[in-house]
């Protein structure tokens, strides 16, 4: 299973609580809007990572984050 | 060092003259001491304050400087009474957690506020604004603070929240007396912090009996995927920080909103003519001169270094939002009011983990509010000298004690 965030550029506002949770998975850009890092490598961290994609889904300010999952 | 340097900021931190224009002193500490070690009013403790936009997000955004002033304060900050709401359940209150217990919150409670979620209360809002403003215009004089703002920004909340509007001055009054500024008044704050808990845990044991559309009831029944919910201390905690961060707070913006324009009738009337840029003209008015004057307190966990200065471990931190919004590094003429301004974001609502939670609804309350009111008063002119305006003694929130406006010309003094 892969879990992928993606960031809604029309929602955010740059609050940037997403880079500071993961800073690994979010960066704000030269704007301050965040960006989802396209890094989907699955390991055996796979299901924590899962869990903290949803637990800054959740605690985003704007609700810019939506995280989807893949079986491959 | 320059001549400027050993002259030292224009007014005194935190002082009477520094709260009636805060942004000489922020400026001179800008340029000369970005992170500038001074002693805070209340227990004479030393502090640091940061000013420039950079490092102002490095504070917010570094878990080196923790929201947790109970766990990572000195003794000599505990003693002045620095830790806020300390021996009530606020002193674990959202606003000063760290990860892993601020996330668990912030998850469970963040869902009714985000964009989307408030979008369903802007015609409650609207309804209110409109209800308000006339109400002023029978008037024809009155004080946008108590009369437009405070009215729009309390019947919001006792809206949103179910409460009863008439408890919302008591309110305002324990809010006053939570945050002092006079250090001889340091002592009534844990009695202020108790009754704004006191109103909280009614409300939720109000609402447990007679659950409504309200926010107070949505908490009540929020729950995670697993099934995680807020626990009784957690819920009364939580509507207890909405209380504080969600009433002084709106109506002191709109205030400093209203005042900015009426400086610059040519934003005003173009605000007027274009009411698509109300949402923009919000953000611009956040930087030009939000409400929050700083970030709640921050406490290093460890020695650290900030643009060169050694902070110890303990170290109180404050992050200066004002000044990090009129940072010329990143806002280009930062003194001139331009409601169309695009660029970077402004940091008027903090920035990272524990950035404004009802920041959707402030913006909603302003982008109606303060366009509506120069809509529907387009003669809207101060009713006394300029120079007469006075702010609140607070070193976190920039709001006028009084803004008496005229509708009209010829009501005009």
């Amino acid at each position: 299973m892969r879990a992928t965030a993606h960031v809604d550029r029309n929602l955010c506002l740059g609050a940037g609580l997403c880079e500071v949770m993961a800073a690994e998975m979010f960066r704000l850009d030269a704007e301050g809007i965040a960006v989802a890092r396209q890094d989907t490598a699955d390991g055996p961290d796979e299901a924590g990572r899962l869990e903290l994609l949803r637990d800054i889904a959740d605690c985003c300010p704007t609700g810019a984050i939506t995280i989807s999952t893949t079986t491959d | 060092m320059t001549p400027a340097a050993i002259s030292g900021p224009p007014t005194a931190l935190f002082s009477p003259e520094y709260y009636q224009n805060p942004y000489p002193t922020l400026t001179w500490l800008q340029e000369n001491s970005p992170v500038h070690e001074f002693r805070f009013p209340v227990g004479d403790v030393p502090t640091w304050i940061v000013t420039r936009y950079e490092d102002v997000k490095t504070v917010l955004a570094d878990p080196r400087y923790s929201a947790e002033a109970a766990t990572y304060a000195t003794p000599e900050f505990k003693a002045a009474g620095l830790v806020a709401a300390a021996g009530t359940i606020l002193e674990r209150g959202i606003a000063v957690v760290d990860p892993p217990v601020h996330t668990r919150l912030r998850r469970l409670a963040m869902k009714p506020f985000t964009t989307r979620r408030v979008q369903e209360w802007r015609e409650t809002v609207r309804g209110i604004v409109a209800r308000t403003l006339d109400e002023c215009a029978e008037r024809g004089g009155f004080d946008v603070m108590d009369d437009y703002a405070g009215e729009v920004a309390a019947k919001t909340l006792g809206e949103i929240l179910g409460f009863r509007i008439e408890r919302h001055r008591e309110l305002v009054e324990a809010l006053n007396q939570a945050f002092p500024s006079d250090p001889a008044l340091i002592h009534e704050a844990p009695a202020a912090f108790g009754r704004i808990c006191e109103y909280s845990a009614e409300l939720v044991a109000e609402k447990r009996l007679h659950p409504g559309e309200d926010l107070t009831s949505a908490l009540i029944q929020t729950s995670d995927d697993d099934g995680d919910r807020l626990d009784e201390d957690e819920l009364v905690g939580m509507v207890a920080a909405i209380i504080m961060g969600g009433s002084d707070t709106v109506r002191g913006f709109i205030g400093n909103a209203v005042l900015g324009l009426l400086d610059h009738p040519d934003q005003a009337g173009l605000l007027r003519r274009s009411p698509e840029l109300a949402g923009n003209a919000v953000e611009e008015l956040l930087r030009y001169d939000g409400a929050l004057s700083t970030a709640l307190f921050r406490v290093t966990t460890e020695e650290t270094e900030l643009a060169g200065v050694k902070l110890p471990a303990g170290a109180p931190v404050i992050a200066g939002l004002l000044a990090a919004n009129r940072d010329p590094r990143c806002f280009p003429a930062p003194e001139t009011l331009d409601i169309a301004r695009t660029g970077k974001r402004h940091v008027g609502f903090g920035h990272g983990l524990h950035n404004c939670m009802g920041a959707a609804l402030a913006r909603l309350e302003g982008e109606i509010a303060i366009h509506a009111l120069f809509d529907r008063f387009p003669d809207l002119a101060l009713d006394v000298p300029r120079d007469e305006l006075r702010y609140i003694d607070s070193w976190a929130i920039r709001r006028l004690t009084a803004l008496p406006v005229t509708t009209s010309a010829t009501n005009r003094a």
